[in-house]
């Protein structure tokens, strides 16, 4: 299986078995529902266990079972169903548990629609879930990156114990492109002592809990989860730098639409202007460093989103008000065009003359 | 080597099974456009699984051959329920007068299994049933897991396949020589199953050599952006 032609969601099940993944909790979404499709046929064959729950809440805390006892697993949903996983995610953070969540984002608010959108960016950098929590973000472009993030999704979750959520869109999961498997890098699995698989006798008993009632050891538990974020935000940001060091004005975009806005950017090369493409890989943490810096050579920025304007604050908060930012986008399951994008660009680009 | 020539389907009805992913829709709509030439031709979208990409796609593509396409009511909205079009038994009527019809169907034994539906008079009409496969699918990568999701169909659809397509092909990166380094899995699956081998599918600019038939075909896929 080293060339293969495969959609987005059966190569996020295939990496994340190929990861060392050998239980998968899910309940059927469209546009997601390959991946449970994918594990059911291919789990039983590895040893593994794909089980079809009797709802996203049920899934989500077999998830919690699961990664406390020490397991790589995963879920995934689209949209509507994000959400209802949202209680379990937040006592797996509580926890400090590793596990995989993946978000195959249809439009919505409410059941909404089957086809793309970006417009759970809030919900996932911001609250999925209560308390103070963040979660890994991870935002692929490709069937490749689909792959490659699921493996080093298992390994962030590891590393940091705690939730890595992939966040793709319906486009994403559905369009099939050729995957080379067999480049694919992986994450050994580390040891976990801190499982509850039985002590056997032979060790002290572990606790998993998030329930602390004396609010000084809660205070202590948060503030040490805090300072994990504060290493996973120096040491994990990740994006794709597309000829921004020259660049007049500065696209962002993840995901699908980035795809779109590098056509753009390149029609906008070939017309004489300057663009380039900042795409985060890591929406949290997210890389306003990098922001930050390109404001001081470039002289605009542009947010790229399906939705009506997410992504864009943050872009804000990276460039301080030093430099103009504004958004661009389309939701309800629609797509830009480059050139619609495009048009965009020239139109910043007139007003910097 | 030669191309395959339509005609031999021309006035039957031709049920187009396979895995998903496998191409069926794109060879569906090659076929329909090729039997529009000779006689009044339906395609019938009859995916029941995944809305997102579907023979209804290729509705405007087709009409400037005259071929009439029936879908689910509500295909490509928002409420692409699992649903079979009113008008189907307007095909079944005119294809036992002699039109022709191509049924693509849904993939793997969760789309085959809405033919039940069909079953009896679709059986009366004593229809072509193709499956299509491709080499570089997985779970459709060797004869082995390929004759095991034939059987899985067979079994849902309540119908035997009677000839197979090799639709090998890694979208739009395909060489010819990908598609010619799948002969070998179509030779053993044609030994295996004792069934013919229809043609072998190709959108590559050269025609790859091939054992038997070679059919063009056009991506007619809904382009997402």
């Amino acid at each position: 299986m080293s060339k293969v032609l495969i959609k987005g969601n059966e190569a996020v099940a295939e990496a994340a078995i190929r990861s060392g993944c050998r239980y998968y909790f899910g309940y059927p979404i469209t546009p997601q529902t390959e991946i449970a499709e994918y594990m059911a046929k291919k789990m039983p064959t590895v040893g593994g266990l794909c089980l079809q729950a009797e709802s996203e809440v049920a899934a989500i805390n077999m998830v919690y079972g699961a990664a406390a006892s020490g397991v790589r697993v995963m879920t995934s949903s689209s949209s509507p169903g994000i959400s209802l996983k949202s209680e379990g995610v937040s006592y797996i953070v509580g926890c400090d548990l590793p596990c995989v969540i993946l978000n195959v984002q249809r439009g919505g608010p409410g059941l909404g629609g089957i086809q793309p959108s970006q417009s759970d960016y809030y919900q996932a950098t911001k609250a999925l879930g209560h308390g103070d929590m963040q979660l890994f973000v991870l935002a692929p472009s490709s069937v490749q990156e689909m792959a490659q993030l699921t493996a080093d999704a298992f390994g962030i979750a590891d590393k940091y114990r705690m939730p890595v959520l992939i966040l793709a869109d319906g486009a994403l999961g559905q369009m099939m492109e050729p995957v080379d498997f067999d480049a694919l890098k992986f994450t050994p699995e580390p040891k976990k002592p801190w499982a509850t698989n039985g002590h056997g006798g032979k060790r002290k008993k572990n606790i998993i809990t998030s329930l602390f009632l004396k609010p000084e050891e809660l205070e202590a538990n948060v503030l040490e989860r805090a300072e994990k974020y504060k290493i996973v935000t120096e040491n994990e940001i990740r994006y794709e730098n597309y000829m921004c060091d020259d660049a007049d004005i500065v696209i962002v975009s993840f995901g699908i639409t980035a795809r779109i806005s590098k056509a753009a950017v390149n029609e906008a090369r070939a017309r004489g202007i300057k663009a380039g493409l900042l795409r985060p890989i890591t929406l949290s943490p997210f890389p306003a460093p990098v922001l930050r810096k390109l404001a001081d050579t470039a002289s605009a920025f542009l947010s790229v989103e399906l939705n009506m304007g997410q992504m864009v604050n943050d872009v804000k908060l990276a460039v301080e008000c030093r430099k103009p930012v504004s958004f661009f986008g389309r939701t309800g399951g629609s797509l830009p065009s480059s050139d619609d994008v495009l048009e965009q660009i020239i139109k910043i680009s007139g007003g910097l003359k | 080597m030669d191309e395959f020539d339509a005609i031999s389907l021309s006035g039957k009805v031709v049920i187009v099974l396979g895995h998903f992913g496998c191409g069926k829709t794109n060879v569906s709509v090659a076929l329909a456009k090729a039997l529009s030439h000779y006689n009044t031709t339906y395609l019938v979208d009859y995916d029941n699984v995944n809305p997102y990409f579907r023979a209804a796609d290729a509705k405007e593509y087709l009409s400037r051959y005259n071929v009439r396409v029936v879908a689910p009511e509500f295909a490509n909205t928002n409420v692409d329920i699992p649903a079979v079009s009113p008008y189907l038994n307007t095909v079944l009527l005119d294809a036992a007068n002699g039109a022709s019809a191509v049924i693509d169907v849904g993939g793997d034994m969760l789309g085959a299994v809405s033919l039940g539906y069909i079953h009896d008079k679709l059986k009366a009409l004593d229809p072509v049933v193709l499956f299509v496969f491709s080499a570089y699918r997985p779970l459709t990568e060797t004869c082995e897991q390929t004759l095991a999701v034939m059987s899985e169909i067979e079994q849902a659809c309540g119908f035997k396949i009677t000839a197979l397509v090799n639709n090998s092909n890694v979208g739009s990166l395909t060489e010819k020589e990908d598609i010619e380094s799948s002969a070998s899995l179509a030779k053993e699956l044609c030994r295996t199953t004792g069934l013919p081998l229809l043609f072998t599918s190709y959108m590559t600019k050269e025609t790859p050599a091939a054992e038997g038939k070679t059919f063009r075909i056009e991506n007619t896929t809904r382009k997402l952006f």
